[in-house]
């Protein structure tokens, strides 16, 4: 087994070596100048959820009067304003590769604290450990600033330990895109209580600190282990829909499958794409829901009836069809109908 | 703001309506929409009974 040491001029020393077995390792170092981060983890890195912002299933814009959610995993706050997809222009090089769309804070009328966070499952995320926030933005028109910081939540039920919120600075925002970074360490929970309720979690975001308004566009968010920046991690769509699924999603549309209970109601069936945090809450989003049975179609203003729900699945009785047979099925022909909602 | 639910055999159900927006909430600690209202009775409001 061979090795090569590289020592320090007075403490610490890197060794790289060589399987103890017959044949040529080689390593490639990047051509370009830049970091080989070896204290990160080398995959999901970053434990923001969407921080590219490709994933709007709620829509494309969100008004706000409070805090809503709006792209997937944020939450976002204004006394009045939104919150809304925007495409980059292709080959621009502000940001890094070529990303597709970024996230505009539009404030109208504004109170101190709205922020735009996400909520990282588990407060036990990165505790007592460091970790570096980036992001890029900017500020096209207004004087808002904002601070970043993380908020450690010990959730609900019992006699859960009080929220330790920790500054990680103030960004001092331009017109043009900047990365911004911040390195924090994360504080111990060691003597905390979590709640009992199974809703604790770790906040990563930004806070307005004045009372101005204007425009504030975000790109890529990352939050990581270590106290390096690591270029942003993409990451396929479909993991990171799925990823997102597990707090959000819209199963009941087109294909599902229900069965006449009365001659205006139908117990629809549905199961989730994937197991949600929580038993989640469910709403209607299309009250003209078409439909397929005996050979006809009958479209209806329809609203839920009843419903019982899980982690996993739902069935949802709706009422205000006509013209059913009881016990015939029904094929569900509008998409994307209802969405159920386990966000922290 | 919310009101209860019954079932088929007029037994209040597992779930909660929030009327502003027609949206159906389990009674699961672990979702925030439950924790909301939980908060809202705490402050002393009553939900509409079930039809």
């Amino acid at each position: 087994m061979a090795s090569i040491k590289l020592k320090g001029d007075t403490s610490g020393e890197v060794t790289i070596q060589a399987p103890a077995v017959a044949g040529t390792t080689t390593l490639n170092l990047p051509a370009t100048s830049s970091t080989l981060a070896t204290q990160n983890a080398l995959g999901v890195r970053n434990l923001i959820i969407n921080g590219n912002f490709d994933i709007w299933q709620r829509g494309t814009s969100i008004s706000l009067s409070g805090s809503a959610y709006t792209a997937d995993r944020f939450k976002v706050g204004a006394a009045s304003g939104s919150f809304a997809r925007q495409s980059f222009t292709l080959g621009q090089t502000e940001v890094p590769n070529e990303p597709s769309y970024y996230g505009r804070w539009t404030i109208n009328s504004n109170s101190q604290n709205y922020e735009v966070h996400q909520r990282i499952e588990d407060v036990r995320t990165l505790a007592g450990q460091t970790a570096t926030l980036s992001f890029y933005a900017r500020r096209p028109s207004g004087s808002t600033t904002i601070n970043a910081r993380i908020v450690q939540y010990f959730g609900t039920g019992g006699s859960p330990s009080a929220t330790v919120v920790t500054s990680l600075g103030t960004v001092a925002l331009t017109t043009d895109w900047q990365k911004f970074t911040f390195t924090v360490n994360v504080p111990s929970i060691s003597g905390k209580t979590l709640g009992t309720d199974n809703n604790h979690s770790l906040w990563v975001g930004v806070q307005i600190t004045d009372t101005n308004t204007g425009t504030i566009d975000f790109s890529q968010i990352q939050f990581e282990k270590g106290d390096i920046a690591t270029p942003f991690e993409h990451r396929p769509y479909d993991m990171e829909l799925a990823r997102c699924q597990r707090y959000y999603q819209i199963p009941f549309g087109n294909g599902c499958i229900g069965h006449w209970d009365s001659s205006t109601q139908i117990w629809w069936g549905v199961r989730y794409y994937c197991e949600m945090r929580a038993t989640p809450s469910v709403t209607l989003l299309n009250t003209a829901l078409t439909i397929r049975h005996n050979g006809n179609k009958t479209s209806s203003g329809s609203a839920i009836y009843f419903t019982e729900l899980s982690q996993t699945g739902a069935s949802i009785a709706i009422n205000g069809w006509t013209g059913g047979t009881t016990v015939q099925f029904a094929v569900l022909r509008t998409d994307k109908s209802a969405a159920f909602s386990a966000e922290l | 703001m919310y009101k209860k639910i019954n079932d088929e055999n007029s037994i209040e159900a597992n779930v909660i309506l929030r009327t502003t927006d027609n949206t159906f909430i389990p009674k699961d600690e672990a979702n925030t929409d439950y924790q909301e209202y939980l908060e809202w009775v705490a402050e002393g409001n009553t939900p509409e009974e079930a039809e």
